[in-house]
């Protein structure tokens, strides 16, 4: 009995020191690759909205197509970050913040991927823009798209930097960009009613500004990703200023 | 395990050495010593033997009385226990026996020898007393013929007990020498671990790059020369580590001043050097991104796909990408890979620099050249199909024809308007070149009021309210002439883009060192996208429209060069629909212009000193 016990007890011993190491590094790789990937994927997409935005107010034709074929670039980078996530899960088995690190960045993924949509349609409705006579937006385009940009720009400085505090200022900023658009949807009521020949582009307008606010949304879904990542608190559905 | 230090390990060496020698000394000596002792105990006992069988008388041998008086007295005098052996190996007397018979002794060897003529020793264990002796048996000879036989016997305890004193005194030398040879390794071993441990030190701190202390006493001279050494090597590193900062310092100085963006990443991406002109371009600040990863440290699209392109391309790339950080810029980038001397992958070079500002002025340029060629065309074209109509002859009335001059000549005019304005521009870029600008210190308000009362007219006409905001009392260091030129300019242009029953203002605003005067409509305004390029030459908001208000295009521009003339510049902001402000802002250097003037004079002489 003894005898049988003993050699147990070696390979544990060397499990212990030599095994277990090696495929933390092993991990380690895999995690800062992931972080590149993400990094990468989530300037795609920035650019994207900066584009987009650029394409509506400059009333730039070829800016928007550019944005539009763009998203086939940003719809395949999040694939690969997707696959790059499920290999780590299923090779390194990580626990603790990895494993966290590795579920935000899977999140994450899908709020970029769905930001990069979104951009994508607002390029969409500068097309449907030019088509007609040109409109002043009836809000403030620079200002919400400014601060809309900010937003996902901290959310994911937050994610490079791992600050918490950055992460928790994107989800108090997403009430500003809210109130634009509930007050751009009440100016476009009363507008419509006024100049009912600007009926369409107003109403592309709004759904300018409602595009906004969604890329806004996700932009705190990935702050609050960001959070998780962290200090493992899921903030999703508190208000903010409570954790 | 538990290393012990140089002098235990010494000193626990010598002890086991010296030890295990001594002891084999010792012990030899002991049985060397015995061996002689026992050898020069029986040869004595020999002889003692056969002077005692001379003595011995035959007759006395044989009677057992006799023998037994006699074996005691001889017993006595030679320290030995004696017997008396009969030729048919009967014990006849001993000194030592009970009254008890002994056992038959001829088998004895020595008693064998002894019958046969020869005196023998030798040394055996005797079954009687059960102890080691040493015999010595001699024949006591009558008429040439052994009759009997005298045995001596001493035990050999006796003689080893007596050689004891000598043995102990060589043991006692042994472990002198033991503990000297001790004591002395232990105190050499003390010195050179203390020397060691010194060097040691000194060896440690040299790698910390601590300054080398003076040298100790040391024990052993091949210390010192190791330290003398060590002294050189210090120079060495010292003279070294002088040399790496100095370079390193020099490096610091290129960066920082070159303009150029120089970002440096090792072999695995990651950033190991940026100057200060490539965190201003890329809006960094002081944000620390050494270490870090150019994606994790840039956030651009277009930067990292250069950076990435840059790693794979495995060659020097150059281009021009986008960036959108506080503002939208361009640069123009390069990248050169990094070789070691044995041409291995070291890192990459990024140099890139802002041509943004070139950019612009490349579209400013081409723009001008094709807007003046329309806007002088225009003119020219209306005017040449007029004179060519009359000149067909074809019009024969004489209203029609007064018209048709009467467009030509507004064209005329028009075109002259043009050249008018062209050649003042260049005379306001020619005057701030060369620093010809007559500025004299004079009261604004007739300024003002002059240029309103000359546009009142054109306002009246649209029924447009012109009102002016002016303390009487502002004086300000401009050229009357040209200000009244910009405000006519701005006045004009506040005029034709308001609404009918507008309203226009001209508010002028003095603050400490500087002087506003802004003109403000609530016409149609501007959109944010013109802002930017609204002072350049020709530069039309909307096509159309301007040319039908009429205007140069060139009074913005005008108004810019004035401004600039005054030491200062314009500005304009506008919200479409609500209405445009344009601001001509002056510098006021009021009465410290001399003052200035001489403390400049002092730096410069400062400087060349």
């Amino acid at each position: 009995m003894i005898k049988n016990k003993a050699p147990t007890n070696v390979i544990q011993a060397n499990f212990g020191s030599e095994f277990k190491p090696m495929s933390r590094s092993h991990l380690d790789r895999e995690i800062e690759k992931l972080k590149q990937m993400i990094l990468a994927l989530s300037a795609l997409v920035e650019e994207s909205v900066h584009r987009a935005v650029r394409s509506v107010r400059d009333n730039d034709v070829e800016l928007a197509r550019m944005v539009i074929d763009g998203d086939s670039e940003i719809d395949s980078a999040e694939v690969d970050v997707e696959e790059e996530c499920l290999k780590a899960l299923a090779l390194y088995q990580p626990v603790t913040i990895d494993l966290r690190f590795i579920v935000a960045v899977l999140k994450m993924n899908n709020d970029l991927e769905r930001i990069g949509d979104l951009s994508a349609n607002i390029a969409g409705r500068a097309l449907s823009l030019a088509k007609h006579p040109p409109l002043e937006p009836p809000f403030d385009l620079e200002s919400m798209s400014e601060k809309t940009q900010k937003m996902l720009r901290d959310a994911l400085q937050s994610l490079v930097t791992m600050d918490s505090n950055l992460a928790n200022s994107v989800r108090t900023a997403d009430s500003a960009v809210d109130e634009i658009h509930r007050a751009t949807y009440k100016r476009v009521q009363e507008e419509v009613k006024r100049t009912p020949q600007h009926a369409t582009q107003l109403i592309t307008y709004l759904s300018v500004a409602r595009h906004l606010e969604r890329i806004a949304d996700q932009a705190t879904n990935i702050a609050e990703d960001v959070i998780y990542m962290i200090d493992g608190a899921i903030v999703r559905h508190t208000p903010e200023g409570q954790i | 395990m538990k290393r012990f230090s140089l002098r235990w390990q010494l000193t626990a060496l010598l002890v086991a050495i010296t030890g295990v020698t001594i002891l084999a000394l010792c012990i030899t000596a002991r049985s060397e010593l015995i061996k002689a002792g026992v050898r020069e105990a029986q040869s004595s006992l020999l002889q003692k033997s056969i002077f005692a069988a001379k003595s011995s008388k035959v007759n006395q041998v044989l009677t057992p009385k006799d023998a037994q008086i006699l074996s005691e007295e001889q017993g006595e005098a030679l320290a030995a226990r004696v017997t008396y052996i009969l030729k048919d190996g009967t014990v006849t007397a001993d000194s030592k026996a009970e009254n008890g018979h002994l056992a038959e002794h001829s088998n004895r060897p020595e008693v064998k020898n002894a019958l046969l003529g020869r005196a023998t020793s030798v040394m055996r264990y005797s079954t009687t007393l059960e102890r080691d002796f040493i015999y010595a048996a001699a024949p006591i000879i009558d008429h040439q013929d052994p009759v009997a036989v005298i045995r001596l016997s001493v035990p050999l305890e006796t003689i080893v007990r007596s050689l004891e004193s000598s043995i102990r005194r060589v043991y006692i030398v042994g472990g002198l020498c033991f503990i000297l040879i001790i004591s002395v390794v232990y105190i050499v071993g003390s010195r050179l671990e203390s020397d060691t441990t010194a060097t040691v030190f000194a060896l440690t701190e040299l790698a910390a790059g601590n300054i080398l202390s003076p040298p100790p006493n040391f024990s052993f001279r091949a210390f010192d020369s190791i330290w003398n050494i060590l002294r050189t090597l210090r120079n060495v590193v010292d003279k070294r580590a002088d040399l790496l900062a100095s370079i390193e310092r020099d490096l610091d100085a290129i960066l920082m001043t070159i303009t150029d963006g120089v970002i440096l990443v090792d072999s695995s991406d990651k950033i190991i050097r940026i100057n200060g002109a490539a965190r201003n371009l890329l809006d960094l600040d002081k944000k620390n991104v050494i270490g870090l990863s150019i994606p994790e440290a840039v956030f651009s699209a277009e930067f990292q796909r250069f950076v990435r392109n840059a790693g794979a391309r495995g060659k020097p790339l150059s281009g021009t990408i986008a960036f959108h950080g506080s503002s939208e810029k361009l640069f123009q980038i390069s990248s050169h890979r990094l070789k070691d001397f044995d041409s291995t992958f070291v890192g990459t070079l990024f140099v890139f620099s802002e041509v943004t500002h070139i950019r612009r002025l490349e579209n400013v340029r081409s723009d001008f050249v094709a807007n003046v060629s329309h806007e002088l065309k225009t003119p020219v074209t209306s005017i040449k199909g007029f004179v060519e109509t009359l000149l067909g002859g074809g019009v024969d009335d004489e209203k029609d024809i007064t018209r048709f001059l009467g467009i030509i000549s507004a064209q005329t005019d028009r075109l002259h308007a043009i050249i008018e304005d062209l050649l003042s521009l260049s005379r306001l870029e020619e005057g701030q070149r060369k620093r010809t600008m007559h500025l004299v210190r004079s009261r604004l308000r007739p300024i003002i009021e002059a240029s309103v009362r000359e546009c009142a007219a054109r306002a009246d006409a649209r029924n447009i309210s012109l009102v002016f905001e002016c303390s009487p009392t502002v004086d300000a260091y401009v050229n009357p002439g040209l200000l009244e030129q910009a405000l006519v300019n701005l006045i004009d242009n506040a005029i034709k883009y308001s609404l009918e029953g507008g309203r226009v203002e001209v508010i002028a605003t003095e603050g400490q060192r500087d002087l506003t005067i802004t003109v403000q409509d609530n016409g149609i305004g501007i959109e944010k996208k013109h802002l930017s390029r609204i002072f350049e030459r020709f530069y039309r908001v909307d096509k159309g429209r301007s040319r039908d208000v009429g205007g140069t295009g060139l009074g913005l521009s005008i108004v810019k060069h004035i401004a600039q003339a005054h030491g200062g510049f314009a500005t304009v902001e506008s919200h479409p629909g609500k209405g445009s402000a344009f601001s001509i802002h002056l510098t006021q250097p009021a009465a410290e212009e001399s003052l200035q003037a001489n403390g400049q004079d002092f730096m410069e002489t400062s400087r060349r000193m």
